[in-house]
């Protein structure tokens, strides 16, 4: 007994005497198996899918197109029957599409007027496609214009910033008074520019929180012809070369609802690159994509991809996971205790405060997963948080965009 | 023996051992908490040469280097696919040759010792099998073949242009020219040979110097400017397409005045949206461009710029000055 009590206190003592001991594992919360299979090449003959018109048929549409991109140089007459006869056109695309990377602003700003009127949803990808390339202002007014034609909003701070440019104040504004009538949202007999602004910027916020466009009357496109466009951009993460990448985040983080359905099946994919594409996507897309928390949640299980799972699970507001990523923070892997401390504050889970408190004040912690959780805190009202923050801008000693990105994203004080 | 010196000598095995298993942990106190290998900091203690090395190379600054975060480039790495490289998780986590993860941690630390080095079982991947240190690296092949750096520098078919050259059968790979071997000495002074760590390329004169040779010649009633890629084992330049080597010429006047510089030739890759063919110069292979003399004309200067980026003129710091030749005409 008594070599008993002798040894126990030497023990602690000697775990004293050594450096900071690994804590504990946390008992983590169950979750769903992960089951991953390859995807890459399912995805590839997916996107070939995408329908294109036989020869013959290319060949009338090509004529029609000729004309409708052109009207001034046909009369009245021949051009409104090629325009309506284009737009009654299930395959209109075909030739649309292309017609977005024409020479001349005039005809790529005709093509995106007349992809707005097909009422072919499908239209969204090569209009939001062509509006990160586009220059010309009158040219993204009217892909801006046709992309809420077709029940996306992603345009709408193109209109609200050309509206601050005299020369395309008039236009822009004629097609906000039009997208605010469509969207039931009252204006004056005779709106300021502010009025119209605010009203773009309202809708465009709307627009994020759910990725629909309220009252829009185009038709759902065929899912498989949606998969199929998705699929052709997912499958750009395949390679090393980064601007196609680029690109198709640019599109799939503008699809809103569209696009989510079909980013659910690229979350079970073998290849990490694939599902960390569509893992970073989702948290971009933000609540849009709340219908992917359950798709999400087994990957927490999966050390290569559980940060960007954990990062959209905090974007896409999925509040019924919570106690995953409270579970998380005390975890081995840095980048997991980071991004779940991080996730915690956008989820606004106040619950967690204690234990992000531990966090922020662990001085053995590094710096990375502070932050994060500093950041989390300074979400949840918590002033030491902010006070934390300031003190790393203030001292120099955290990478400075980093913590400004995080900054920005504070609720500014009134 | 009496309690109390049994007790002093179970106390100080305790102490020397909880002490010595924490090192084996995660080194000295005040660094950063040792879970596992994570941040070339760990690196640091034993690798300071080494550390210092990688901390002078752009590898350091993949992520923090303000060139990088202009808005035509990153944009602050909004463009969040080019922290796929400038950020990146272990290679062999997501396998050498294949695509890059990011990460979100350790901003400071860019491409580093933990970028290469880190096995997917959290172990150190070297040369080597070194279990008596206690990093305990395990020589890999992987690590050490020209897909450790394709991951991130195929991206604009660097590795790919080695691959087609002769370099590949000269036996001579990216280690070769871009980690040269350098002496180390080891903590009991002694000395190996090892590797260097500072990638010299774009950045470095040195570097680029020796990737063309440069002549400048009279051919009957010209000036013939000639550039042959002798020492880069891909095209000169390589990867992105903003990199250009210009050839400039100008004439000078007995009075002493002289024409304007004229650009006779550039290697580069155009931008995706932009117009032209790819001018870079592959490995081994070489360009001449001839040049009327004019008739008041006495003397030739000839120039070979190497630009980080196209836009930039002859005084601007990204522009490096490799050759410069004058000839006399008369």
């Amino acid at each position: 007994m008594n070599q008993i009590s002798l040894v126990i206190p030497l023990l602690m003592l000697g775990a004293a005497c050594g450096k900071k001991q690994e804590p504990a594992a946390p008992v983590l919360p169950p979750l769903p198996p992960l089951q991953l299979r390859p995807l890459i090449d399912v995805l590839h003959a997916q996107a070939k899918a995408i329908a294109r018109p036989g020869e013959a048929v290319q060949r009338e549409l090509d004529e029609l197109a000729a004309i409708a991109l052109k009207p001034s140089e046909v009369d009245p007459r021949t051009a409104t029957r090629a325009e309506r006869a284009l737009l009654g056109h299930d395959h209109a695309l075909a030739v649309l599409e292309p017609a977005l990377k024409h020479a001349e602003a005039a005809v790529r700003a005709r093509a995106a007027w007349l992809i707005g009127r097909s009422g072919q949803p499908l239209g969204v990808f090569p209009l939001l496609f062509r509006l990160k390339y586009e220059n010309d202002p009158q040219a993204v007014l009217w892909l801006a214009d046709a992309l809420h034609r077709l029940g996306n909003h992603a345009g709408l701070p193109w209109i609200d910033g050309a509206m601050g440019v005299e020369a395309t104040a008039n236009d822009a504004g004629q097609i906000a008074i039009g997208i605010c009538k469509d969207c039931g949202v009252a204006v004056q007999e005779q709106p300021t520019w502010a009025q119209l602004q605010a009203a773009m910027q309202d809708l465009h916020k709307a627009w994020r929180l759910t990725g629909l466009v309220a009252r829009c009357t185009a038709t759902a496109p065929p899912a498989d012809a949606v998969a199929a466009r998705v699929a052709a951009h997912l499958v750009t993460t395949q390679g090393t070369l980064l601007r196609p990448v680029d690109e198709a985040r640019w599109v799939l983080t503008r699809g809103g609802q569209l696009m989510v359905p079909h980013l659910r099946a690229a979350l079970v994919a073998e290849e990490p690159y694939l599902r960390t594409m569509v893992l970073q996507v989702a948290a971009e897309l933000g609540k849009t994509a709340a219908a992917l928390a359950e798709p999400i949640l087994p990957l927490l299980g999966d050390p290569l991809t559980a940060p960007y799972a954990l990062r959209a699970l905090g974007e896409i507001g999925a509040t019924q996971f919570a106690e995953h990523l409270v579970a998380r923070l005390g975890v081995v892997d840095t980048e997991v205790r980071a991004a779940a401390a991080g996730a915690l504050g956008v989820l606004g889970h106040a619950a967690a405060t204690p234990q992000l408190q531990a966090l922020l004040a662990d001085e053995q912690e590094i710096l990375d997963v502070r932050v994060q959780a500093a950041f989390a805190l300074a979400l949840l009202g918590d002033a030491g948080g902010t006070a934390f923050l300031q003190e790393r801008k203030l001292k120099g000693d955290y990478h400075v965009p980093m913590l400004e990105r995080l900054l920005e994203r504070l609720p500014k004080a009134k | 023996m009496s309690l109390g010196i049994r007790i002093g000598i179970v106390v100080i095995l305790f102490a020397v051992l909880g002490s010595g298993f924490a090192w084996l942990q995660g080194g000295a106190p005040g660094a950063v908490r040792a879970t596992r290998w994570e941040s070339a900091r760990q690196c640091q203690e034993c690798h300071q040469d080494v550390y210092e090395e990688w901390r002078q190379s752009h590898h350091a600054i993949a992520f923090t280097n303000p060139e990088v975060r202009r808005p035509d480039m990153s944009d602050d790495f909004r463009k969040e696919e080019c922290m796929d490289c400038h950020l990146p998780r272990p290679l062999a986590h997501t396998g050498f040759g294949k695509r890059t993860l990011p990460r979100r941690t350790h901003f400071d630390e860019g491409v580093s010792c933990i970028t290469c080095h880190l096995a997917a079982d959290g172990g150190i991947l070297g040369r080597n099998d070194r279990p008596d240190v206690p990093c305990k690296p395990r020589a890999s092949a992987e690590f050490l073949a020209v897909d450790a750096c394709a991951s991130c520098h195929n991206q604009h078919w660097t590795t790919d242009q080695w691959r087609a050259s002769h370099y590949p059968q000269k036996g001579e790979d990216c280690a070769h020219c871009h980690m040269p071997h350098v002496e180390r000495r080891r903590a009991d002074l002694s000395t190996r040979i090892g590797r260097g760590h500072l990638w010299p390329g774009a950045h470095d004169k040195n570097m680029l110097a020796k990737a063309g040779k440069f002549t400048v010649t009279r051919q009957d009633a010209g000036v013939t400017l000639e550039l042959e890629n002798i020492g880069a084992g891909h095209n000169f330049p390589t990867e992105e397409r903003h990199r250009a080597v210009d050839m400039m010429l100008r004439f000078l006047r007995a009075d002493g005045s002289a024409t304007d510089w004229q650009l006779v030739h550039r290697c580069r890759q155009p931008y995706r949206d932009e117009p032209g063919e790819n001018t870079q110069l592959p490995a081994g292979q070489k360009v001449a461009f001839t040049v009327p003399i004019p008739a008041d004309a006495v003397r030739a200067e000839a120039r070979l710029w190497y630009r980080l980026t196209p836009f930039c003129d002859d005084q601007d710091p990204r522009s490096t000055l490799l050759e410069e030749r004058t000839i006399e005409l008369r």
